[in-house]
């Protein structure tokens, strides 16, 4: 019986499986349908990268640039590519990293914390910030930073100090970012860890401590290395996408006087295309983009699956 | 485990430990707490107070005037409208694809499943980008109706996984029973295998309404028509139109305006949260184990 079963072609056996699936096929189809429609159709519009647009005749009848890479030797020829590059890479990995410190430091004292109404207090207003949008956030920043009437210009107001431009200025600008999506994700991301925590054998405690040894030296040899496995498989997922500085968060917060710190890939890839109308350079740099992106993910998911052969 | 441990006897330095641990964790409390209640008591305080008062957040006068203004500005009523419909919608036609894809992905014996998971995981990795998306949302005619604010992020395989690896934990031997027992698959999904995975269609529901509530770039990307701004949009406006970076000279808000603006765009998520709460780590829980 199982050799036949193994003697039929793939074809074959997806014939017999229509039959017997179909009403499972047919719930797959308003999925696929975008999936197709949404996700694998603009792939034939990559096309764009390498043609001069005309609208009336559309992606196939545009004529092709002249050369080829033509969008992409403007976007490398022009100051833009370097400053976007480095913005990008600086705000993605400096975020990826403090927040991976503030999470773990934030599961860390909450797993020490045996007050349960204390920690359950500290956890609920923590993963609030999680469910805001980026658009109520800065009118957080903006009410305790703006320069006339905000928080923090009050304060240096009244001890008579100068004030501070901290929403337009290049040098406070990246450090907004970050300390913005700390307060946003730290609490959601610390979940995670916390759910690693608990579950590591409470026996492990109980002998280190009849072996003498403090709170300190506990959580350095016992908390720490029961989630690192957890904490390498996350630092390498967000590996792949150093590529994505989070366009959410910087169109909401920029504005023209902090390009030089703040304007990232994707917040240029919008500009360009659907602000100056530049469809061929848009899609080039936003190929460009993907295609890094694509080997990031691609590599780390392979070092990602070494790994975990060697953890687990 | 915590009784355990108050049974040895503490020492000094554990002692010292302790203290700080509820000192950072009171401090990090203080942090989001003090931005979150800031903006609520800003909401209440008239304009002068904000900009003149006294260092303490604790208003000395109070005021409606800024949620008067919001009530009776027709802008922000279009955009909640719009919102509303927008997060109804998307979230019921998210949740409708979402299960229909997850169900039959679930099954392992189903031919051609791991083909079509790769096609579907390919694409969280790589997409078109944008202005080729915008052409196909273009070409659909989708551009400039709120449709396009719904239909084209309405797929979210992250969110289709979850679901999936939750129903795939199920006992096999469940849905043989009830397809023995003359059950078609349809029916297997909504009377056995949904009344069974309410944690999880729960948080990925709630996951969908605060990401539609909350989302702004679909307009940004797709529509200029004023009058399908979403709330998130118009809110940005308010807020952005007086941090100096737009021309507008005409109304400036003041912070109370736009403190009041932010509150009432909160005010469905703060109503959720206790859900979530309930429900999302759940969800997180089974995202970290698909990895």
């Amino acid at each position: 019986m199982n050799t036949l079963v193994l003697k039929r072609t793939p074809w074959e056996r997806f014939k017999k499986g229509l039959f017997k699936y179909w009403e499972y096929y047919l719930m797959l189809i308003p999925g696929f349908a975008l999936l197709i429609i949404f996700s694998y159709a603009p792939m034939y519009g990559i096309m764009l990268a390498f043609k001069n647009l005309r609208m009336k005749k559309g992606i196939w009848g545009s004529p092709w640039a002249n050369p080829w890479y033509l969008h992409f030797k403007t976007f490398f020829d022009s100051p833009y590519a370097y400053r976007l590059l480095r913005n990008t890479l600086i705000i993605s990995i400096t975020k990826v990293v403090l927040a991976k410190l503030a999470a773990v430091g934030l599961a860390l004292l909450l797993n020490e914390c045996h007050t349960s109404w204390y920690r359950r207090m500290v956890q609920t207003v923590s993963y609030m910030p999680h469910f805001l949008s980026w658009v109520v956030i800065y009118g957080i920043t903006y009410l305790l930073c703006s320069e006339s009437s905000g928080y923090i210009n009050r304060v240096l107001r009244y001890f008579d100090s100068p004030t501070v431009s901290i929403l337009t200025s290049n040098s406070a600008f990246r450090p907004m970012l970050y300390i913005t999506h700390i307060w946003k994700g730290t609490g959601f991301s610390s979940i995670i860890y916390l759910a690693t925590m608990t579950s590591i054998d409470p026996t492990l405690y109980e002998a280190a401590q009849v072996d003498g040894a403090g709170r300190l030296q506990r959580i350095w040899h016992i908390t720490l290395p029961g989630i690192r496995s957890t904490f390498v498989m996350l630092c390498i997922i967000s590996a792949g996408s150093i590529m994505n500085a989070g366009f959410d968060q910087v169109y909401v917060f920029y504005n023209e006087l902090v390009y030089e710190t703040g304007d990232i890939i994707d917040t240029y890839v919008y500009r360009v295309g659907l602000e100056d109308m530049r469809f061929g350079l848009s899609t080039a740099v936003g190929l460009f983009k993907n295609v890094i992106g694509f080997i990031l993910v691609f590599s780390t998911n392979k070092i990602a699956q070494h790994w975990g052969e060697g953890i687990w | 485990m915590g009784k355990r441990r108050k049974l040895l006897s503490a020492t000094a330095g554990e002692k010292v430990f302790d203290v700080f641990v509820y000192a950072t964790l009171g401090l990090c409390f203080l942090l989001w707490f003090f931005p979150l209640i800031y903006v609520l008591l800003a909401s209440f305080t008239p304009y002068k107070d904000v900009v003149k008062g006294s260092l303490l957040i604790i208003p000395s006068s109070f005021t409606l005037t800024g949620y008067e203004y919001i009530f009776n500005s027709t802008n922000i009523f279009k955009s909640f409208g719009n919102t509303l419909f927008i997060t109804v919608v998307g979230t019921s036609l998210s949740m409708t694809v979402t299960i229909l894809l997850a169900f039959p992905l679930s099954r392992k014996d189903l031919p051609g499943r791991s083909v079509l998971l790769k096609l579907l995981v390919f694409t969280m990795y790589f997409s078109g980008g944008l202005i080729p998306t915008y052409m196909v949302v273009r070409n659909l005619k989708l551009v400039n109706t709120i449709w396009a604010m719904i239909i084209p992020g309405a797929l979210s395989v992250y969110n289709m996984l979850l679901v999936k690896s939750y129903f795939e934990s199920m006992p096999d031997g469940l849905m043989d029973a009830a397809i023995i027992d003359g059950c078609g698959p349809l029916r297997t999904l909504v009377r056995i295998v949904l009344p069974l995975s309410l944690p999880v269609i729960m948080s990925v529901t709630l996951f969908f309404m605060v990401d539609y509530w909350n989302s702004y770039y679909s307009y940004v990307y797709y529509c200029y028509d004023p009058d399908l701004r979403p709330l998130q949009v118009v809110l940005r406006e308010i807020i952005k139109k007086a941090t100096g970076d737009a021309e507008a000279e005409e109304y400036v808000p003041t912070i109370t305006v736009q403190m009041s603006a932010i509150v009432f765009a909160c005010i469905p998520i703060i109503c959720v949260y206790p859900f979530l709460q309930k429900y999302f780590t759940k969800g997180v829980m089974l995202g970290a184990i698909k990895g």
